[in-house]
């Protein structure tokens, strides 16, 4: 016997009672017709949009035939689909030019996950305890439209509240019409790392309530405050592509880029230069180079223009702000300050970006305009090189919207504080749309114990979390591969983008897709709201069909359907304006940051950071993502806090011990990972672990950071100020192999304890 | 244990379909076999197998009181489907990529691999599809026999 045949027959004889069920099981199988002519083995292309986060890409999506598990009238089969397989960037779309994140290439797992709800679900048990019994459509339906002619019977249309994420595309303005036409209050957006306080700023500096796009492959030099713009913020994508040209674009210029920050971020770690800044002093850093730049009339203090003038002394000549102050306060070099300055009015186009922890704390606004200043200063606003803002389709206008829009929402934390002091005006019906409150609202919001004292709650998420648990009623909605998708993206491009693409393949499950949902209800209530569409698709068609077309018998409705949206420029009806009015606010002084906690006894700030795999959470449910290692410290399917190697030693804390964080408002016990590039005086944790309840990949693994955090507000906008906690920690064990790294031991199976 | 044998040395049983098609018949009645029934066979990697809806669009009218007819007609009536099964199905991960279409323009027959089925009801192994099969027939035929025109 020769050695291959002696392996094989070792292989056959130890394997065979496991193989002796393998054969032709199909057999036994029953297999339903299928709904579409399917040739198989051949792959094709279909366009669709990315919606895990705002961005809005284009992707194109690989479909081919695949057999699927499904029930119909009762019995369980297969049957052949279309199915999606793989996803990728569009390359022609003017976002991501072909690429994508790796949360985009993971997006194809909602689609199949194990865990997302199936059909419409009704509360068998009591609120939150998870107990569901499948219902009919029919029978859903019919509950909520009773419940709504039961508000509009008493004349409490007021009481309908819409909880979803911030929206900007045509799903967003169907909800908005519905509870315009219905009487109730518009959505109550709540979004953890919002970027409120950046819009804001944007508004007063330039008119622009947006998101700002940066001209990154025509700028030599970038300067960004806090802003991990290649990793989680704004349009990440598109940022990243545009950050490879400024590097590596030009034949002999290679673009300088500067990372100030008190945490590395991925998009520190790519830095030529990292500036380390006590949290919440950043703005005053950016003032500080405004004021070398125009002291040493590198350039005139008037070229800040409109943006200057929002702070005070700027006309002045910043005086508050000579290095010397600015080291004082931000602890960088004075020596350090004056060459960033001259490199920054130098290196031209030069552009800051500003974003992340330095708007999330109590000044920051101030921080926010600061930077607007110092890019009007050196001329980088709608400049080759500098930041521009993508032109605003206006829905409204292009759909010819009429009716009256929804009264403006509460905030949530004044929404959930109303519930709980039962005020006449209270919410009696909730509707909640693919968002997490009860996860990513600081404790002290009180959000979940308001929701339990709402009557009725309605889910349209497709998987069981923290929040749609606590509803009575559950009407999944289609994943974005079985129904439109759309999106108008608030940035990322210089042309204006409205991305729509058709369902890629049929449902798997018994969903139905919400704007379709709501759409159908306003029809079936006593007084029909009489909404102008039938379905999202009818309301899509109308708005491409008006946009400018290419040629002039081109169908634009079919093109944008088969290249996955339309992008060019708006004749002037169709944009959202800029603001020209100079708003009457008083000029803007820098304030000391506010920190809940007090010095002595909570000596460390205190940072959570969007995770580069779930954002704030939302995605914890992708097992691909929970396997993705962490760019800077290799960990996965876990949580840590990181710590200076510094601070560690003085407090005796080494690799993975068991550290316990304390904030006023609560504790939390993790792993610690030393490292490097964070500030000795702060702690940092990622978001996205530590759910409760959010599918089998992530409930009960890692904690959840937002329970340490202070309801701290910024000062004038009153956005959520996530970074204005001060924290203790100590250490309390051993690592107990919570922690699991890349580059680490074998991974065990969770043990009995859960961990 | 046999089973457990051949499968792990890819033999793969003979197929069970789930009606004794007639291929002779149907051949024997001149009806064009990749326009109808294993359309795409032409021109891709996989022969395509029909529905029973592509059965009902001839045997609505024709052979109705046939046991066989009477049996998928209920069936499509109860939204069901034939599960047919591949004539050597190999496994996804057998590293070896077959595609049909090359073969049809090279004409190749159909029956070097399945069984002459102008003479046989349902399609069999006509030959031990081993990579030697593959092999002697690419060397008669003037066919590549680098590795990567199947191992890819």
């Amino acid at each position: 016997m020769d050695r291959r045949s002696f392996i094989k027959l070792t292989a056959v004889s130890g394997t065979s009672a496991a193989l002796a069920s393998c054969g032709n099981l199909e057999n036994q199988l029953i297999r339903f017709v299928p709904d579409e002519d399917i040739v198989p083995g051949v792959a094709v292309w279909k366009p669709s949009v990315c919606p895990l986060c705002p961005a809005g890409c284009g992707l194109t999506v690989r479909v081919m035939d695949a057999d699927a598990d499904v029930v119909r009238n009762g019995q369980t089969g297969v049957l052949r689909i279309l199915a999606a397989k793989k996803l990728e960037g569009s390359p022609a779309h003017p976002i991501n030019q072909g690429g994508i994140c790796a949360r985009g290439q993971a997006a194809i797992q909602v689609t199949y996950h194990p865990d997302r709800i199936t059909q419409p679900l009704k509360r068998a048990g009591s609120r939150g305890d998870g107990r569901y019994d499948a219902t009919s459509w029919d029978d859903a339906l019919a509950e909520i439209i009773s419940r709504l002619d039961g508000l509009e019977g008493a004349g409490n249309q007021q009481a309908l509240a819409f909880v979803a994420r911030h929206g900007s595309g045509h799903r967003a303005a169907v909800v908005a019409q519905f509870l315009g036409r219905y009487g109730a209050p518009g959505p109550i957006t709540y979004e953890l790392f919002g970027d409120d306080v950046l819009r804001r700023a944007n508004a007063l500096s330039f008119g622009r309530d947006q998101l700002p796009t940066f001209d990154l492959p025509n700028a030599r030099f970038v300067l960004a405050f806090g802003a991990d713009f290649l990793g989680t913020w704004n349009s990440p994508v598109s940022q990243n592509h545009g950050y490879g040209l400024m590097r590596q674009g030009r034949p002999g210029i290679r673009g300088a880029f500067v990372q100030v920050e008190s945490r590395m971020t991925q998009t520190g770690a790519n830095a030529d230069e990292w500036v380390p800044v006590r949290p919440g002093t950043e703005g005053i850093l950016a003032l500080g180079l405004a004021q070398v730049i125009i002291s040493a009339k590198l350039r005139p203090a008037d070229a800040g223009g409109r943006a200057g003038a929002l702070i005070e002394g700027w006309t002045a000549g910043l005086r508050a702000y000579v290095p010397e102050q600015v080291e004082g306060l931000t602890g960088v070099a004075a020596s350090r300050v004056e060459r960033l300055a001259h490199q920054f009015a130098d290196m031209r186009p030069a552009v800051a970006i500003i974003g992340g922890p330095p708007l999330a704390h109590t000044n920051g606004l101030f921080s926010a305009l600061a930077v607007n200043a110092l890019n009007a200063l050196v001329d980088s606003v709608e400049q080759p090189g500098g930041l521009y803002f993508t032109p605003q389709l206006n829905l409204a206008a292009v759909t010819k919207q009429q009716g009256a829009a929804p009264s403006t929402p509460p905030s949530l934390d004044r929404f959930a504080a109303e519930i709980l002091s039962a005020g006449p005006s209270a919410s009696r019906v909730l509707f909640i749309d693919g968002v997490n409150p009860v996860h990513t609202a600081p404790r002290a919001w009180q959000v979940r114990e308001a929701f339990e004292k709402v009557p009725y709650i309605a889910s349209f998420g497709s998987f069981l979390d923290e929040t749609s648990i606590l509803a009575d009623l559950i009407l999944p909605d289609h994943t974005f591969l079985e129904s439109w998708a759309e999106a108008v993206p608030e940035s990322g491009a210089t042309v204006a983008v409205a991305g729509v693409a058709p369902p890629v393949m049929s449902p798997l499950h018994q969903t139905r897709a919400t704007a379709d949902v709501l759409l159908e209800i306003g029809r079936r209530l006593k007084r029909p709201l009489t909404l102008p569409w039938q379905t999202l698709d009818e309301m899509l068609g109308a708005t491409f069909a008006m946009l400018p077309a290419a040629t002039k018998d081109a169908d634009n409705w079919t093109d944008a359907q088969e290249k996955g949206g339309w992008w060019g420029s708006l004749p002037a009806g169709f944009t959202v304006a800029a603001s020209t009015a100079t708003l009457a606010t008083p000029p803007i002084a820098f304030t000391e940051p506010q920190f809940d906690g007090d010095p002595q006894q909570y000596p460390f700030h205190f940072l959570p950071y969007p995770s580069n795999a779930f954002l704030d959470g939302s995605l914890a449910h992708l097992p691909w993502l929970q396997e993705m290692p962490d760019p800077l410290t290799s960990a996965m399917w876990s949580s840590w806090a990181e710590i200076n190697p510094a601070t560690a030693e003085r407090l005796g804390i080494e690799q993975g011990d068991l550290i316990e964080i304390a904030s006023a408002h609560g504790a939390l016990r993790t792993a610690a990972m030393i490292s490097p590039g964070i500030a000795p005086d702060l702690v940092a944790m990622p978001l996205g672990q530590g759910h409760q309840t959010f599918t089998r990949y992530a409930s009960g693994r890692g904690e959840n950071p937002v329970a340490l955090l202070a309801p701290m507000a910024e000062a004038t906008t009153g956005a959520f100020a996530w970074a204005a906690t001060r924290v203790r920690i100590s250490r309390v064990g051993d690592p107990d192999g919570r922690l699991i790294m890349f580059a680490g031991g074998m991974r065990e199976e969770p043990n009995d304890e859960g961990r | 244990m046999s089973a457990a044998f051949n499968d792990f040395l890819g033999r793969r049983p003979s197929p069970e379909q789930p009606i004794e098609f007639p291929h002779n018949v149907h051949v024997a009645k001149k009806i064009a076999c990749t326009e109808y029934c294993h359309e795409s066979v032409t021109t891709g990697p996989v022969a395509g197998l029909p529905s029973v809806r592509t059965c009902m669009i001839c045997h609505d009218a024709i052979a109705t009181d046939r046991p066989r007819i009477q049996q998928i007609t209920a069936m499509r009536a109860k939204g069901l489907d034939l599960a047919w099964q591949r004539v050597y199905g190999y496994p996804a991960p057998s590293h070896v990529k077959f595609n049909h279409a090359p073969h049809i323009r090279a004409m190749v027959e159909c029956a070097t691999c399945h069984g002459n089925i102008a003479e046989q009801t349902v399609a069999r192994h006509n030959v031990d599809l081993s990579m030697g099969a593959c092999v002697t027939c690419h060397i008669e035929k003037n066919a590549s026999i680098d590795c990567l025109t199947c191992h890819f």
